[in-house]
């Protein structure tokens, strides 16, 4: 709780992408408002456009149309304080673990302190022992939790998560997204997660955004009213857990069945925003 | 009380001791083979009056030439101009090669602007630029390190370009992420990434540049190796003309092991 605020404001209006000129479009007209300090889970089915959307926040890639604003300047191009963890690991195979958490510093140029803040951030991870093994080395899990230390050493204001724990097993995962609640609440950063996993959405998110479709738009979003130690015992829990469930679920079957489909409770629906469908 | 009793000399030697003893045994035939060639042929020289002047080719007076070019510092008199034309010449293959490599790998417009000169120019043998290396330089050294750096400079030039093929996007892309600028790309990706591709041009360079030399340094200058074979042969010292030749080969063969070395020691690259 010591440095609430940094957390960056994402605004994104009416976004569409397409990789190529002339291909289809990946993603239509997405508008999303994030407030800064909140955490949202995105949501869909495998090439909905997940991954994309997390490109172009990060400005890596430049959107087709439409615009993104953090804090009310316009994205134009990659800026160390919003950090993507890539669905890949993407080490880079040359160097040790140790090294690969502290590339972003080097960038920087931060060097006082350096040495403590990787050491902090791999035993976060659970990697100490593995601080000087080459990063080739490392089983496909442990890639994943130095990349995860790596976005975290550049301390962003927001941070981007793909897929971070799909390597990972059960008791593994469960620690590190305590974790990365953790540290996302303790900094006051803006998390976005991109998840397969409805429960990982709900243990570590406060809002989850649902993608669906070929091109990729917003179906549903949805918030979460949760305690903040998220116990999985909790009803509410099991609660919202369904209500992200159906949302998905109307993504599969045409709105009317989902809406048959969803679990009695008027509660546990889709929650459509005002975007939702809109553009349709 | 059986097995555990035997003497150590009875039970079989471990296997990696075997391979140990077998290669030494293969690497001294190979050599036996190699010194009986010499001693036969210097024999048949030697038996022939046409040609038994030049019998001093034979081993025994190469080596005994051989060891007192070392003791008297001849040797390493003859080396030390050679081996500064071979570093001034690789250097400035390294300069050019590297950097257009670079160019080349990364940019599909440069390869294909580049690709028909370099490939006919890469199949001119150094030595055709001669004539062009003498008009064109002041001094005869300066003309040779030329023509050594055109020699060098094509196997470092393609290997860079190869190995930018290496460099994995999503490296670059993750490096812009954390706030990584060109001159950031270029030193802690880029140049790392391709090390093991220069290396192993640079080695090959290296051997080019070494087998260059010899006949480079025929012309004008009166130092270096390949002035002293030119020199041996015109004050018929048969036996300093073969002990050049062996300094040379065995020079050339440390060098390779050098960079042998080097790329032992920087390659990242994991084999499968
Ligand atoms: N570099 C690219 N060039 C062209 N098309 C691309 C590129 N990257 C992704 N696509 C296409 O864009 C669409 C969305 O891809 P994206 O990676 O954003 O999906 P995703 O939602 O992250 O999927 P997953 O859950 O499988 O990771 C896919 O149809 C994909 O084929
Ligand atoms: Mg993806």
């Amino acid at each position: 709780m010591t440095r609430r605020g940094r957390g960056a404001h994402v605004q994104i209006d009416a976004l569409s992408h397409r990789y190529r000129r002339g291909s289809g479009p990946v993603l239509a007209d997405v508008s999303l408002e994030i407030a800064p300090g909140s955490r949202v889970a995105l949501i869909g089915r495998s090439g909905c456009g997940k991954s994309t959307l997390l490109h172009l926040i990060a400005g890596l890639a430049t959107p087709t149309l439409g615009a993104i604003h953090i804090d009310g300047r316009r994205v134009t191009g990659p800026d160390p304080s919003r950090v993507v963890m890539f669905q890949e690991p993407c080490l880079l195979p040359w160097l040790t673990a140790a090294r690969n958490v502290g590339l972003g510093l080097s960038f920087l140029g931060r060097r006082e302190g350096r040495k403590e803040k990787i050491a902090a951030l791999l035993d976060l991870v659970g990697l100490s022992a593995f601080a000087d093994r080459n990063a080739q080395d490392l089983s496909g899990g442990q890639q994943q939790r130095v990349a995860l230390a790596r976005a975290l050493a550049v301390e962003p204001d927001l941070l981007m998560l793909d897929e971070p724990f799909s390597a990972l097993d059960a008791l593994t995962r469960a620690a590190l997204q305590r974790d990365v609640r953790a540290i996302a609440e303790r900094l006051g950063l803006t998390l976005i997660l991109v998840t397969h996993d409805i429960a990982e959405a709900v243990a570590l998110c406060d809002r989850a955004v649902v993608l669906a479709g070929e091109p990729g738009r917003i179906v549903a979003d949805l918030t979460f009213d949760l305690p903040a130690d998220r116990s999985p015992l909790d009803p509410r829990f099991a609660e919202a857990r369904a209500r992200l469930y159906a949302a998905l679920a109307g993504d599969l079957a045409p709105p009317e069945a989902a809406t048959e489909a969803s679990p009695p409770t008027p509660s546990v629906r889709p929650v459509p925003v005002e975007r939702s469908f809109s553009h349709a | 009380m059986t097995a555990l009793a035997l003497p150590a000399a009875a039970r079989p030697a471990p296997l990696a001791l075997r391979r140990g003893a077998m290669r030494v045994v293969l690497i001294a035939a190979g050599l036996g083979v190699i010194g009986l060639a010499w001693w036969l042929g210097a024999a048949a020289v030697a038996a022939n009056p046409r040609t038994s002047a030049f019998a001093d080719f034979a081993p025994g007076p190469t080596f005994a030439r051989f060891w007192l070019m070392l003791a008297s510092g001849e040797a390493w008199a003859m080396t030390a101009p050679s081996l500064n034309r071979i570093l001034h010449g690789l250097a400035i293959a390294i300069a050019i090669g590297v950097p257009v490599g670079i160019l080349i790998g990364a940019s599909p417009s440069v390869r294909t602007a580049t690709n028909l000169p370099f490939q006919i120019l890469r199949m001119v043998s150094p030595l055709a630029w001669m004539p062009i290396a003498v008009l064109a330089f002041r001094s005869w050294d300066e003309a040779i390190i030329f023509l050594i750096a055109v020699a060098a400079v094509w196997p470092v030039l393609f290997a860079t370009a190869a190995g930018y093929r290496r460099i994995n996007p999503a490296w670059l892309r993750m490096s812009r992420n954390l706030g990584a600028r060109p001159p950031h790309l270029l030193w802690f990706v880029i140049l790392p990434a391709i090390l093991p591709d220069v290396l192993t041009g640079i080695r090959l360079a290296v051997g080019i540049a070494w087998v260059v030399l010899v006949p480079a340094e025929f012309l004008g200058v009166t130092s270096g190796l390949g002035y002293a074979i030119n020199d041996a042969r015109d004050t018929l010292e048969y036996d300093r003309l073969a002990a050049t030749v062996l300094l040379i080969g065995l020079i050339g063969f440390a060098l390779d092991l050098l960079c042998q070395e080097a790329q032992a020691r920087a390659s990242w690259i994991r084999e499968p």
